[in-house]
């Protein structure tokens, strides 16, 4: 197991490469540079120059890439062209943001979409069920972005409970910071939970068909003990690699929650960096939420050896 | 009971019954946002409100300071405003900057931390004096050092270094007086220092050399200091306690302008509704940029005054000189000016509160006589003969666009264009790549706007004088009539040139105005002192929060 | 058969599934106005017999609007998803079935696609090819084939574990012939009621991608882009939105309901 995690650890090394190598060539391919961005559209062309020239924008692609990845490998992902700040820091200090959106989010997706699909897969083919299973395809039918405006017309404007603006940074003041996720992350998590109670669902019905299950009930155990002691802990297996694989869904959909929230996360970060052509922020953020996509996605490679003793890893 | 809010089919509306009583929504001594919020109609929410206020206040530290805060449409990008002639950079930041010689509440160029000026009688030496006792905010005395570093920064390494063409030295004569001198006489230097875009303001002498080149920390002489710019959360301003307060009247960027709060905090929020929102739950007590809908939602609330005026902004069509159908054919261009219903236009994207914009200069400029007020023709059946004698063979025409409201112009255009048998697609692109195509002239046509600028020079000169890169329009008569008219000083004789040049504009047609758009602020009845500024600026100078 | 048309919601979801096709294919006949024909005294009108769904802020008729943006809406998904249906099976088969390099290199390359934000990638895309439905529906292939990959591959494996391919493959069977009789079918069931789910990702991505600027540009109506373009009158002229977003929802529970009742009926496990 050990060296199973370690050779993947190694292997995550070219896919990182490839990765800042891909960004690195979308960006230089996409039409607009910094200095047009930083100088507006009242800028003459002798300015642009002398700012490309600046920030070294004149030198061969692969120049630049070889000397971003140097200087990357070295421990240094450059400073952002806008604010003379490190671009690592930037990321770190938004980095946080994002994750907490996207570990509440999940939570409120596991705890609504377990039950209400537990709940599915008891009343089976009863009016709850068809009820459940219509009302979890309306969350997943649901853009985020709409859902979160709804969520802000309701809870900040009819019923002032949260307020929209004027973020507090997670370190400043832990808990006046949280107000602010709560709505982001409900706009997320609900949407998820649709998805999850149809899983749970459907891979509850599927135990509670299966031998084991029928023998406890034959036995004559009473039907919650077996739904609890039996049926959901084997049901609930193949969701550990689903929540794993739904994590990137969630850091994709926080570029929009977060623009819609007004969140200072990784996810607008990346928006703000491409629109501003901040090629060292889009480069560091890329990084960053791959690697956080990588190690998830081990962990669920990783689950699929542990909870499916069939598969063998190779 | 006079915070009583009763919902209706989704509109909000004040219980008339009740009787006025102070707004209590906007938050002075440091008290949590939340707590301020609670109304009586609102018990039911009480449990909750109760918790989160003990929350709150558990753990907010109480600041006993007037805090104005400041919705804004995006954050600032760049502030080194010297190189950035992005709106949303000095929107906030000239309250931290100021200018030798800025623009009044009418575009006019005015005397800021200058004390006056005198021209040569030749026309060519500009004498400046200045204000004494102006302090930056490093705690130095602005001086003509100062002063000579700045505009020579300007003229050398700005984005406008061109309007400066005629400067040939720039010297201080004394502390208090600075001299500018010209090769040739030009009626745009004024315009040129108070040009709000990419602005001639005062900073330290060697400022830059000190911060690595790029000014990252800006150092003015404004009546607020920078203080923190959290990138997509916040830029905050503080009272500068040294301020040296101009007596004179307040106009625009000119007279007085003073610090009367202690912090004032611009908060970037991208969705207009959501601005709205915040203004309305008094978390904010200014919300630029906001959408008609919004607007009119808020109209006759009881805590929050909306204003919609026409904008010192107009939009503007211009035709791609280096590509497309429009480079060659005069006809054509004067088809597609013909076949723009404005008024339609106003209608739709302003609400009939905007303004139609007959020529390449504001309305309220003193130039904007004779033929600068003569509608331009809107006539369909003209227009398509035009379209018939010229050499239009039905091919896709690219509308491209500068992201924003420019986008619904580009649309209803492409209506107009569509009734006279010319057919279009819509470029729709993100913000760098639109901005990208317009500064290599990659377009057809390009739909974007014309923020509020000092003189004529700046409207007409810019992007159509052969010099320029951007649309490739060549015309060796417009280019020697606005040469003319940068060279003239005679008030009388530069309103004849200007009046030439429209008329050239209309003849030729390489672009056209099309409505000036509306600044849409709504504000908190609870602060004093704000007034919305056609040119779009905000002043949070003179404003105080009770 | 009969025993899909059993369950009334898989019968709702058939038919949910028809109506938006129906729409898409029949827009012409069906829409009451020209969809892109501005009106501006109409504005802002109130649904009507005279403007089913009302009108938006152009005074376009938002019912004509929504029939005609099922078309560009539903092809974008059902071509995004056949191309990464086709190219994920294709590349997740091989390299479960293969395995050693062959499947290191091919996941890694999965890797990189999948950790690799897919709205870089969409803006990438637009940028070089101008916002629309062609680049909207490359980002998404991009963004769903290493999804599909992932999947085929991992289910390939399980598959290949079962004693039935064990025994064709000992009684010589060429491994081609193997994997397409034995491995695909199974593959692809499992695989059929997942593109449902991803199809509806597909139909919220491109709303998403509208709301961030990026969707099929104005004016040609998209469900994602009217209902974009209508947030900002939710309270004012709720109407606009709505509308297009019953219609994605509808069609949205529509794929679901027939993806779940294709499940209860082709599921090998329970024949």
């Amino acid at each position: 197991m050990i060296t199973v995690i370690a050779r993947r650890v190694l292997t995550l090394v070219p896919v990182l490469i490839a990765i800042s190598f891909v960004s690195f060539l979308l960006l230089a391919l996409i039409p607009g540079d910094p200095a047009v961005v930083m100088l507006g559209a009242d800028a003459p062309p002798q300015a642009l120059e002398r700012l490309r020239a600046q920030l070294g924008l004149d030198r061969p692609f692969l120049e630049r890439f070889g000397w971003w990845l140097w200087s990357a490998v070295r421990g240094d992902l450059g400073t952002s062209l806008y604010q003379q700040r490190s671009v690592a820091v930037m990321v770190m200090e938004r980095l946080p943001v994002t994750l907490l959106v996207c570990v509440l989010a999940t939570i409120i997706s596991v705890v609504v979409g377990v039950s209400l699909g537990v709940i599915a897969a008891i009343q089976r083919n009863r009016l709850t069920d068809h009820v459940v299973r219509v009302l979890s395809l309306v969350g997943l039918s649901m853009p985020d972005f709409w859902f979160g405006l709804i969520l802000i017309l309701t809870f900040s404007i009819r019923f002032p409970i949260f307020p929209i603006t004027g973020f507090v940074p997670l370190d400043r003041d832990f808990f006046a910071s949280l107000q602010f996720f709560v709505l982001p992350s409900l706009a997320l998590g609900l949407t998820l939970a649709g998805f999850l109670t149809r899983l749970t669902r459907a891979s509850m019905l599927e135990v509670l068909s299966a031998d084991y299950v029928r023998t406890a009930r034959s036995k004559g155990l009473r039907a919650r003990t077996v739904v609890l002691r039996h049926a959901l802990g084997t049901a609930l297996l193949p969701l550990v690699t689903v929540i794993g694989l739904n994590f990137g869904r969630l850091l994709g959909g926080a570029i929009v929650i977060e623009t819609v929230f007004s969140l200072p996360g990784v996810g607008r970060l990346i928006v703000l960096a491409i629109n501003q052509r901040d090629f060292p922020v889009v480069q560091a953020s890329v990084l960053y939420v791959a690697v956080i996509f990588t190690i998830v996605n081990l962990l669920t490679d990783l689950s699929y050896v542990v909870l499916d003793p069939r598969v063998r890893y190779s | 009971m006079s915070d009583v809010y009763v919902a209706e089919g989704g509109f909000i509306t004040h219980d008339c019954t009740s009787i006025p009583r102070k707004p209590r929504h906007t938050t002075n001594k440091g008290e949590s946002m939340i707590t301020l919020r609670r109304t009586t109609a609102r018990r039911r929410w009480s449990g909750v409100l109760a918790l989160a206020t003990l929350l709150s206040t558990v753990f907010t530290v109480a600041q006993a300071q007037d805090v104005l805060r400041v919705a804004t449409r995006l954050d600032i990008a760049n502030v080194d405003l010297h190189l950035t002639t992005n709106f949303d950079d000095r929107l906030p930041l000239l309250a931290v900057y100021e200018f030798l010689i800025g623009i009044d509440a009418n575009g006019v160029p005015a005397p800021v931390l200058a004390e006056d000026w005198v021209w040569a009688d030749d026309g060519l030496a500009l004498t400046i004096n200045l204000r004494q006792g102006v302090m930056f905010h490093n705690g130095n005395e602005m001086t003509s050092a100062d002063v000579v570093y700045s505009l020579e920064r300007v003229r050398n390494e700005g984005p406008r270094s061109s309007e400066f063409n005629q400067v040939t030295e720039i010297v201080a004569v004394d502390d208090y007086t600075v001299e500018i001198r010209l090769s040739e006489p030009t009626a745009a230097l004024l315009g040129a220092l108070a040009n709000p875009i990419a602005p001639a303001v005062m900073v330290p002498e060697g400022e830059a050399e000190r911060q690595g080149g790029t000014i990252s920390r800006p150092i003015g002489t404004g009546p607020f200091q920078f203080d923190e710019w959290l990138p997509d959360q916040y830029l905050r301003v503080t009272k500068f306690e040294d301020y040296a307060v101009d007596d004179r009247p307040t106009s625009g960027f000119a007279g007085r302008r003073e610090a009367l709060v202690d912090v004032v905090e611009f908060r970037p929020v991208t969705e207009s509704t959501v601005r709205a929102a915040a203004l309305e739950n008094g978390e904010v007590h200014i919300a630029s940029a906001l959408s008609f809908p919004d607007f009119s939602r808020l109209e006759g609330h009881a805590d929050v005054i909306v204003e919609m005026i026409p904008s010192a902004t107009f939009g503007d069509v211009r035709f791609g000189f280096r590509q497309g159908a429009f480079a060659d054919d005069v006809l054509l261009r004067r088809a597609v000016i013909m076949a723009t219903n404005k008024d339609e236009i106003v209608e739709a994207l302003t609400w009939g509160q905007g303004q139609v914009a007959h020529s390449g200069i504001p309305f309220f400029s003193p130039f904007a006589v004779g033929i600068h007020e003569v509608p331009e023709t809107y006539d369909l059946e003209a227009a398509r003969e035009l379209v018939a004698q010229s050499n239009y063979d039905g091919q896709e025409i690219l509308i491209s666009y500068t992201p924003g409201i420019w986008r619904e112009m580009a649309v209803i255009m492409q209506s107009h264009l569509a009734d006279i048998g010319i057919n279009t697609r819509i470029d729709s692109l993100e913000p760098g790549s639109s901005l990208q195509k317009w500064q290599t002239g990659a377009f057809d046509v390009f739909v974007t706007g014309l923020s509020l600028r000092p003189d004529p020079m700046n409207y007409y000169m810019p992007f159509w004088h052969s010099e320029s890169t951007t649309t490739g329009y060549s015309n060796a008569e417009y280019d020697r009539l606005n040469e003319e008219a940068l060279g003239e000083t005679d008030m009388d004789r530069r309103i004849a040139l200007y009046q030439a040049i429209e008329e050239l504009r209309r003849d030729d047609a390489p672009w056209y105005p099309l409505v000036h758009t509306t600044e849409t602020v709504g504000y908190s009845r609870a602060i004093e002192g704000f007034e919305p500024w056609s040119a779009g600026y905000l002043n949070v100078w003179n404003v105080s929060v009770p | 058969m009969a025993r899909y048309l059993r369950n009334p919601l898989n019968v709702a979801g058939g038919l949910l599934v028809l109506l938006a096709v129906a729409a898409a294919v029949l827009a012409p006949q069906i829409a009451t106005h020209d969809p892109m024909r501005i009106v501006i005294s109409d504005r802002l009108q109130p649904p009507s017999l005279e403007h089913l769904f009302g009108t938006d802020v152009y005074g376009r008729d938002v019912f004509s609007r929504v029939i005609y943006g099922s078309r560009i809406s539903i092809r974008i998904a059902v071509i995004a998803s056949l191309l990464a249906f086709t190219g994920g099976v294709a590349i997740g088969m091989l390299a479960g079935l293969a395995g050693g390099r062959t499947d290191f290199l091919l996941m890694r390359a999965a890797d990189v696609l999948l950790a690799f934000p897919g709205l870089l990638l969409a803006i990438g895309i637009s940028a070089a090819l101008g916002t629309g439905e062609t680049s909207i529906m490359l980002a998404l292939w991009f963004v769903y084939t290493p999804r599909y990959a992932r999947l085929a591959r991992a289910a390939s494996m399980q598959v290949k574990e079962l004693d039935f391919v064990d025994a064709a493959r000992a009684l010589g069977s060429r491994p081609m012939r193997v994997a397409w009789h034995h491995v695909g079918p199974n593959v692809i069931s499992p695989l059929v009621i997942q593109a449902s789910v991803y199809f509806s990702e597909m139909i919220l991505a491109e709303a998403a991608l509208s709301f961030l600027g990026l969707g099929a540009p104005p004016p040609t109506p998209s469900w994602g882009n009217i209902l974009s373009e209508g947030r900002e009158f939710m309270r004012l002229a709720p109407w606009i939105s709505i509308f297009p977003g019953l219609f994605i929802l509808f069609s949205v529970l529509g794929v679901n309901l027939l993806g779940d009742g294709m499940r209860d009926t082709l599921d090998p496990r329970k024949g």
